[in-house]
């Protein structure tokens, strides 16, 4: 039996994979727009209740995981609006100059090697301005990148939660990760360069 | 295309939503532009490093209270 018969069937195990699987997941994704861990985790609950409450009706058409998602960004996102946080439909993005190209276009320098993944996360403070770097993207590039780039969603399934194009999806991956790559070449130069 | 360009087109590339001309010069300069490639592996990095970050596991108390909602739900069908 699949895990989504089993939950059908009220099987507690298939309720505890579930939350486990999915949890911090949805905690992150309501943060990005609530901006309060303690608010965040409220709507993670909701979330659970209304995913037990809706099972019945649940289609199918989009795999679990990709319907919770979209059930906590919706609650939060009316969560933010009624705590009179504001959340733009689109995440703005004033031009900005990068200074790291000449007149041409070209590059002034060459960018530095990053350490590994595995020597970047077992640095503290590289860790800390990666979770600031997230905490600091506008609410659809962080969900965006949380979903591609933490959770392993497809694009399309990304695009299904957000109710995005193709390429607007593809723009914000593009800026959200634009600005962690320059979090961590800011971390590791100012700590002495890789 | 130039760096500048190169950049800006670097999620479009991996994304497979390059095509025809752009995908050409695209390729043909980060083939000839030691820098852009090193951008790219900085691009790369900075990917698998956000997939290789630790997950955190819930609480006992926020699961304990899911479980609670979980139990009563059943209890009321």
């Amino acid at each position: 039996m699949d895990l989504l018969e089993r939950l059908r069937d009220g099987d507690e195990a298939a309720f505890r994979e579930l939350f486990d699987a999915h949890h911090a997941m949805l905690v992150r994704l309501a943060n990005g727009y609530v901006k309060s861990p303690s608010v965040a985790e409220e709507i993670a609950q909701d979330t659970w209740a209304a995913v037990l409450d809706s099972l019945a009706s649940f289609e199918g058409r989009s795999s679990l995981k990709t319907w919770i998602a979209r059930i906590a960004i919706n609650r939060a996102k009316t969560r933010a609006v009624r705590d009179g946080r504001q959340v733009p439909l689109e995440d703005e993005e004033p031009p900005s100059s990068d200074d790291r190209f000449g007149r041409f276009g070209q590059f002034k320098r060459r960018p530095a090697a990053f350490d590994s993944p595995e020597s970047l996360l077992a640095d503290r403070q590289i860790r800390a301005a990666i979770d600031r770097g997230l905490d600091d993207l506008p609410p659809q590039q962080r969900a965006i990148v949380t979903m591609r780039d933490l959770e392993g969603f497809s694009s399309e399934e990304v695009c299904n939660v957000l109710g995005l194009s193709e390429s607007n999806q593809r723009v914000l991956l593009h800026r959200g990760r634009g600005r962690l790559r320059a979090v961590l070449e800011k971390t590791l130069a100012e700590r002495g360069g890789p | 295309m130039m760096c500048r360009d190169v950049v800006a087109a670097t999620t479009d590339a991996e994304e497979g939503a390059l095509k025809g001309w752009r995908r050409l010069s695209y390729r043909f300069h980060l083939g000839i532009c030691p820098f852009c490639r090193a951008h790219a592996a900085q691009v790369e990095t900075t990917v698998s490093t956000l997939r290789a970050l630790p997950k955190d596991a819930p609480s006992d108390d926020s699961r304990e209270r899911a479980i609670a909602a979980f139990r009563n739900r059943k209890r009321d069908v």
